[in-house]
């Protein structure tokens, strides 16, 4: 830049406005449109909770994540038993609730096996299901759904 | 009575010089301060964040120089990213702002530029959380959401117990019966809560006030023409923010709704900034005085 061209307050050119400097202003509200409209594409398709992904969705449901549980089960010999979530993967557990999406349950499912693996605990896959429970608007009857399945066997592959 | 009388004089210069100053710097400095009310909630980042605030108001020069504003949009984004899907809505929405600040202060009409990004993240933020609300929720307009939040949700329990006259030890029975049913999905179709009719008709309020106020700030934001409705866009944006965060435990996010307020606010608009100013400064005491547990 010449000693004698204009400049900002800031620093910034002073010339005829660049194609950049019309879009610019535009930037932040068109991220801000791609983000919400991913968080609505991942709340249909992968139960996300409307409160979460930078959608705008906080206080329009009850379903924020906390009314959302998380069922473990460990296969051995073609039977199931139901195990705890060790508090190790409370932060796991929090991230699968809110957004159970195949490779977040994905995620858990190892997380699982490892730690229990580490047991010394033999078994042939880790089976995972995902509640919610919503409420009667009227009589305030609760109502469990199971909003997702998944299945990972031993080796790593989910069925 | 001369001691009164410099007081009175320096206040009325303070607050002239607080609505008369130059928007950028106003809406710039007030988002350094929000960043330091609430610091970015990340344990990584959150130095470089208080420290980068911290720069920009005493050194106000910086304030102004879109190198800072980089940084900051890169610290507000990392805790976004970096907590993906954890980061509440508004962490979203300060990086948003602190880009835009930056975006603007690369270009000519830096006012101009910021007044457009103000308007419309706010008409944006309002036009996505009335499209969750009346559209999108199964459970809010029915006024189910409003009913169960203020039975469960501990932030509202001086609230539930103001307007619902619950006792601490009802709320906390409602509040452990609705938890062990979340953790037991197979548990009791019936659960014996205790809900006062006036706790019911509060929410039914509640309901229908914050979408109404809500689809009213989007419209007004993102009226296309800058007459009639647009004209009056203040209005309903300074109502949501005394009102909703003198219950809603969110002051980071009114915060931001308000700067971005100010920073398209036109100039000439002094008491309508000294609204905003004022209901920024209210929005802390909402959050340090718990009022409703003052009157209960």
């Amino acid at each position: 830049m010449s000693d004698g061209e204009c400049r900002s307050q800031t620093g910034a050119p002073q010339g005829a406005p660049t194609r950049w400097t019309r879009i610019l202003p535009y930037l932040p509200s068109t991220l801000m449109v791609l983000v919400a409209v991913n968080q609505l594409i991942l709340a249909y398709t992968a139960n996300l909770s409307a409160w979460l992904g930078g959608g705008f969705g906080m206080f329009s449901t009850i379903d924020d994540g906390d009314n959302r549980h998380l069922r473990v089960f460990i296969v051995r010999a073609g039977r199931e038993e139901e195990v705890e979530i060790p508090s190790a993967l409370a932060d796991l557990d929090q991230r699968t609730r809110v957004l159970p999406s195949p490779s977040q349950l994905h995620k858990f499912a190892q997380a699982i096996a490892t730690l229990y693996g580490n047991e010394g605990k033999r078994f042939s896959a880790v089976r995972i299901e995902v509640w919610r429970t919503t409420f009667d608007a009227d009589s305030r009857t609760p109502r469990s759904q199971r909003l997702r399945e998944f299945v990972l066997t031993i080796d790593g592959e989910p069925h | 009575m001369n001691h009164i009388k410099h007081l009175w004089d320096g206040l009325s210069r303070g607050y002239r010089a607080a609505v008369e100053m130059e928007v950028v710097d106003l809406a710039s400095r007030l988002t350094l301060l929000a960043l330091l009310f609430n610091p970015v909630d990340d344990q990584t980042v959150r130095p470089f964040g208080l420290s980068l605030a911290g720069v920009g108001l005493v050194f106000s020069p910086a304030a102004r120089h879109p190198a800072l504003w980089f940084f900051l949009t890169l610290v507000t984004g990392w805790r976004v990213v970096a907590d993906w899907p954890l980061a509440d809505n508004h962490a979203y929405l300060l990086c948003y702002w602190c880009f835009a600040l930056f975006c603007s202060l690369l270009v000519r009409d830096v006012r101009a530029s910021l007044a457009v990004n103000g308007r419309l993240l706010i008409g944006l933020v309002f036009t996505f959380a009335t499209l969750w609300k009346a559209v999108l929720s199964p459970d809010y307009l029915n006024g189910t959401f409003f009913r169960m939040f203020l039975l469960i949700d501990e932030r509202f329990a001086d609230l539930s117990r103001l307007v619902g006259g619950l006792s601490a030890e009802q709320l906390e029975a409602n509040r452990r019966l609705v938890e062990d049913r979340f953790h037991d999905v197979f548990g009791p179709e019936n659960l014996t809560l205790v809900v006062p009719a006036a706790l019911t008709t509060f929410a039914q309020i509640a309901t229908w006030w914050t979408v109404t106020i809500e689809a009213a700030v989007a419209l007004c934001f993102l009226w296309p023409r800058k007459d009639g409705i647009y004209r009056q866009r203040h209005v309903p944006l300074l109502l949501f923010c005394a009102t909703t965060f003198a219950v809603a435990p969110v002051a980071g996010f009114g915060w931001l709704l308000l700067l971005m307020g100010i920073a398209q606010c036109e100039p000439e608009r002094t008491t309508v900034r000294a609204l905003y100013l004022a209901i920024f400064f209210l929005i802390l005491f909402y959050q340090e005085f718990s009022w409703t547990m003052l009157l209960g």
